[in-house]
């Protein structure tokens, strides 16, 4: 069979929980063949993979949100104009009405219009008129008409795209994966997936909330564009999954029809987490704390550093290992001048490295996010008989304490994010007393080893591909 | 949000639009103006110089080389005038005062070659087949190239307003003409038509001088940057033929009777049609007032409207927009009515004068037969171009494309047609064309205002066009 991820931002771009996923997810079934279509900022990342693709990816496709418009030979489509059909499809989808998103996706793939042309077209623009005076007409025109069409240039971007033929697109997020996914589907008469890793539509109405780049009304606009598009997958999706029970809630509270959803936890090949090599000489005298994150906004590393130094005062044996790469590089060097203004020992950088070296030496791992679905860090870290600290986001509670049914016990302490003096007293306090660490790495050995092994995440997702195959025979 | 930005740059740029507009109407009023002033020297000139003594065919080659002249170098700096002074609006609204003389010095190398690429060889023509002499031929060729370094220059003094002083330029530039002439008479040999061409090719070198020194004084920091200028060129094109065909279309009429049987040539170079000549220019004259009043009209009334109707699209509501927008046509239209009943009394009393004072100073007959038609022609012209003015306001340059290719095209058929008909009717190609240009601007002006929200809103892009055709999304392919 062949799979086509469609992913965001992710694999194979950027390392991550959800890029490590999909190349779990590839390695694991070796039988299949793995199409890529992934969506990306803009031109700028072309073919920069970090990953080594596996044998059994045989193509790569990209989708830029922030691209030119393309119009081919001089002039073509300078003067776009929408049929009757297309109009009211464009119609139902500004004004959220029952939108026709079979007559949109024919659109751009028969018609592939110019951006410009359809954008600041005298279509669009009526169409926008109409959705303000029903139900903006108190706001200046001029800022909503080019919100919208802000609003529209990268869900339009996407769809102008190459897509991939394939049996099945497997969507690792809602919003424009989910809506390319659905078009491609919908084109080549495949079948649909949707694997959710965190709550698309909840984490951008969390983003547009804080954003100050949009204010007012335009943050409600923006919102219900991400539920509008979201909404798309999730009616057309033949299985929805999520890593826990809390976002599978979530799915159905955004709309998504309860008997497609299904909770399938993350995974780790436990046995590759066996032998790690232990705490070395220079480790004596040491309390090693891992924190395998990218050195991220999202991964809160500055609260981190602050709780480790508040922490480190009171307790000198303290040793902090930030474990990754940077992404921002104006967020990394912040990081690094905040343990310089602190003066922090023992406070230590790595960069990106091969985490099967560091985690035998840790005595605990300590995770800060401010947002998360269900951080492989932590299952690896269980693997590896370390408990964690953890801020109470995603899925850690469920990891940390167990869910319904799980009697393992806690593995691991955690805190309300970016309190600074809760997490610095969990690491006081795992420090201090290495028997309950002890205890804790343990619990969460055995939680990993009942929940989240590969095989049970393998097993699921066999179920759902093969559903293609029985429907062929 | 990509697209905030770009659109309020350019939605504020309206100001500077207006600005631009007002420019376009005090060029055309200023090309006017020199020769109003010039021809009022030419006569003091002469009647110092005891003209009326000179032999016909030295006259005659004198009025064929100063008609050529002014003509000639209105024709020349048409194209790319229209370009530059948007190029200069855009440039001071920007703030990008350094890149104006990359723009002054690249537009002036612009303007005095192609004008002489067809000087050059006319001036060959002229002195090789008409056996003018060189000095006489190599003045008018001086003088040539001071009117295009003035009407050129005007342009980038109208955005400073500093209208006294240009009008002081003109006062110097005149007053040398009229001295010099006298000097040169009374102190040299030369023969009265060369005396009158010398001084007035020096006259108007000196205002070229005066005009060049006054904008390299305002702007005096150099970007260096000649490649943007250039290329706004390709931006805007659409100005060159509305500017040239419009320029064109004002003098075609005179071009047409100028192949007819009734012309004169003059040194086998300078073809003339005395008669539709003069009748032409009095009828400009008897009309011009219209631009004046339209141009003080615009200032007054119509933009306070557009500027209402500009500040409701920027921040308006939707209904706060159509409320200026109708305020905007209404006053448009009830002022376009007005300016006509006006201009109509003023016409008719200038044409009454005509009538009854031009035979009295010798200029009757065939002039007066063919001044009535070209009269009511121009009548017609002017109203137009005011029309075609408010289509550079709302930035409709294929609106006013289409009307400058109607007139000109138009009143080049109609001269076609009419030189065949009585002098009484012989204007009729003028009126044609002006008439065809004036519905078409007209009924564009209609159009846009039942098109006005696309017209403002659809404008311009929101990302970068690239006219390639799309790379595939295809970066990997396993062999």
């Amino acid at each position: 069979m062949r799979i086509c991820f469609v992913s965001e931002g992710c694999y194979p771009y950027v390392t991550g929980g959800v890029s490590s996923w999909i190349d779990s997810m590839i390695k694991t079934f070796p039988e299949h063949e793995f199409v890529l279509l992934s969506v990306i900022a803009d031109r700028s990342k072309r073919g920069k993979f970090v990953y080594k693709l596996p044998e059994n990816v045989t193509e790569v496709y990209e989708v830029y949100l922030n691209d030119v418009d393309w119009t081919g030979g001089a002039g073509r489509n300078r003067r776009f104009r929408l049929k009757p059909k297309e109009y009211e499809a464009m119609r139902s989808l500004l004004l959220n009405l029952n939108v026709d998103w079979e007559t949109i996706f024919d659109l751009f793939h028969d018609r592939r219009p110019s951006l410009n042309s359809l954008l600041m077209g005298p279509d669009f623009l009526r169409i926008c008129t109409e959705l303000y005076d029903r139900r903006y007409p108190d706001i200046a025109f001029s800022d909503f008409l080019w919100t919208n069409r802000s609003i529209y240039l990268p869900l339009f971007q996407t769809m102008n795209s190459d897509l991939p033929k394939a049996d099945l697109y497997h969507c690792v997020s809602a919003g424009y994966c989910g809506v390319i996914g659905c078009m491609a589907a919908y084109l080549n008469k495949g079948r649909l997936v949707l694997s959710e890793h965190g709550i698309y539509t909840r984490e951008r109405e969390e983003d547009l909330i804080r954003a100050k780049w949009v204010q007012g009304v335009y943050k409600e606009i923006w919102i219900e564009q991400f539920r509008k598009i979201s909404q798309l997958i999730y009616d057309r999706a033949e299985v929805v999954t999520s890593l826990f029970g809390h976002a599978r809630e979530l799915q159905i509270e955004l709309g998504c029809p309860a008997e497609k959803t299904r909770v399938i936890p993350n995974a780790i090949n436990i046995d590759k987490f066996k032998d790690l090599p232990g705490r070395l000489p220079e480790d004596d005298g040491y309390v090693n704390i891992g924190a395998v994150l990218r050195i991220a906004p999202i991964k809160d590393v500055k609260t981190l550093i602050n709780a480790f130094a508040f922490a480190k005062a009171r307790d000198s044996r303290l040793k902090l290992w930030l474990m990754g790469p940077g992404e921002d590089p104006k967020y990394e060097k912040e990081c690094h001048e905040i343990v310089e203004t602190l003066k922090l020992k023992d406070c230590i950088f790595t960069g990106r490295v091969n985490v099967h070296d560091y985690l035998g030496r840790m005595d605990f791992l300590v995770l800060t996010s401010i947002s998360e679905g269900q951080p492989l860090t932590i299952l690896e870290g269980f693997a590896a008989h370390k408990p964690s600290i953890a801020t109470d986001v995603g899925c850690c509670r469920e990891l940390l304490y167990g869910g319904e049914g799980d009697h393992f016990g806690t593995a691991g302490i955690l805190t309300h994010i970016m309190n600074i003096q809760e997490i610095a007293t969990a690491m006081l306090d795992l420090a201090a007393s290495p028997e309950r660490t002890k205890a804790y790495g343990e619990n969460g050995y055995r939680r990993a080893c009942e929940y989240y092994r590969l095989p049970l995440l393998k097993e699921s997702y066999r179920q759902i591909y093969d559903n293609d195959s029985k429907k062929e025979q | 949000m990509p697209g905030f930005r770009t659109s309020r740059r350019r939605l504020f740029s309206r100001k500077a639009r207006a600005e631009q507009v007002a420019g376009v109407g005090y060029s055309a009023l200023v090309t006017v103006a020199p020769m109003i002033v010039v021809i009022g020297a030419i006569f003091v000139s002469e009647w110092f110089l005891n003209y009326s003594q000179v032999r016909y065919y030295d006259r005659g080659l004198l009025a064929g080389t100063q008609l050529y002249l002014f003509i000639f170098s209105l024709l020349a700096v048409a194209p790319f005038n229209a370009v530059i002074s948007k190029y200069l609006a855009d440039a001071i609204f920007e703030e990008r005062f350094a890149d104006i003389l990359p723009c002054f010095y690249g537009g002036m190398v612009l303007n005095v070659a192609f004008g002489n690429l067809f000087a050059i060889p006319f001036c060959v023509h002229e002195y090789l087949v008409g056996q003018v002499p060189l000095y006489y031929v190599f003045t008018g060729f001086c003088g040539f190239n001071a009117l295009v370094l003035v009407f050129y220059s005007m342009v980038f003094l109208t955005v400073t307003k500093d209208y006294l002083r240009i009008t002081i330029f003109y006062a110097i530039g005149m007053a040398v003409m009229v001295g010099l002439a006298l000097v040169l008479h009374a102190l040299t040999n030369l023969s009265i038509p060369y005396v009158i061409l010398l001084s007035m090719v020096t006259g108007f070198t000196v205002v070229a001088t005066e005009e060049i020194a006054l904008v390299q004084s305002y702007y005096r920091e150099n970007s260096g940057n000649y490649k943007k200028f250039f290329r706004s060129f390709g931006t805007n094109w659409k100005l060159i033929p509305i500017n040239f065909l419009y320029t064109l279309g004002l003098y075609i009429h005179n071009f047409v009777f100028w192949s007819t049987p009734q012309r004169t040539i003059y040194a086998n170079s300078f073809l003339t049609h005395t008669a539709y000549d003069m009748a032409s220019s009095l009828a400009l004259f008897t009309n011009i007032s219209v631009t004046v009043a339209f141009l003080a009209w615009v200032e007054m009334t119509f933009h306070k409207r557009y500027k209402a109707f500009s500040e409701a699209i920027i921040g308006g509501r939707a209904r706060d927009i159509r409320i200026a927008r109708d305020r905007m046509f209404r006053t448009m239209s009830e002022e376009v009515m007005s300016l006509f009943r006006v201009q109509f009394i003023i016409t008719v009393i200038a044409f009454l004068f005509c009538i009854v004072m031009l035979p009295r100073v010798g200029l009757g007959g065939e002039t007066l037969r063919m001044y009535n038609c070209l009269a009511a022609g121009y009548y017609i012209l002017f109203p137009m171009y005011s029309e075609m003015l408010l289509l550079y306001y709302f930035e409709d340059l294929t609106g006013a494309m289409m009307t400058s290719a109607s007139f000109c095209f138009g009143t080049f058929a109609g001269s076609i047609w009419s030189s065949g008909l009585p002098d009484i009717w012989a204007g009729m190609g003028l009126v044609i064309g002006a008439l065809i240009a004036f519905t078409v601007a007209f009924f564009r002006l209609h159009w846009l205002e039942n098109h006005i929200a696309e017209h403002t809103f659809c404008k311009g892009t929101i990302i970068e066009r690239v006219g390639k055709e799309k790379p595939t999304g295809k970066v990997f392919q396993k062999q």
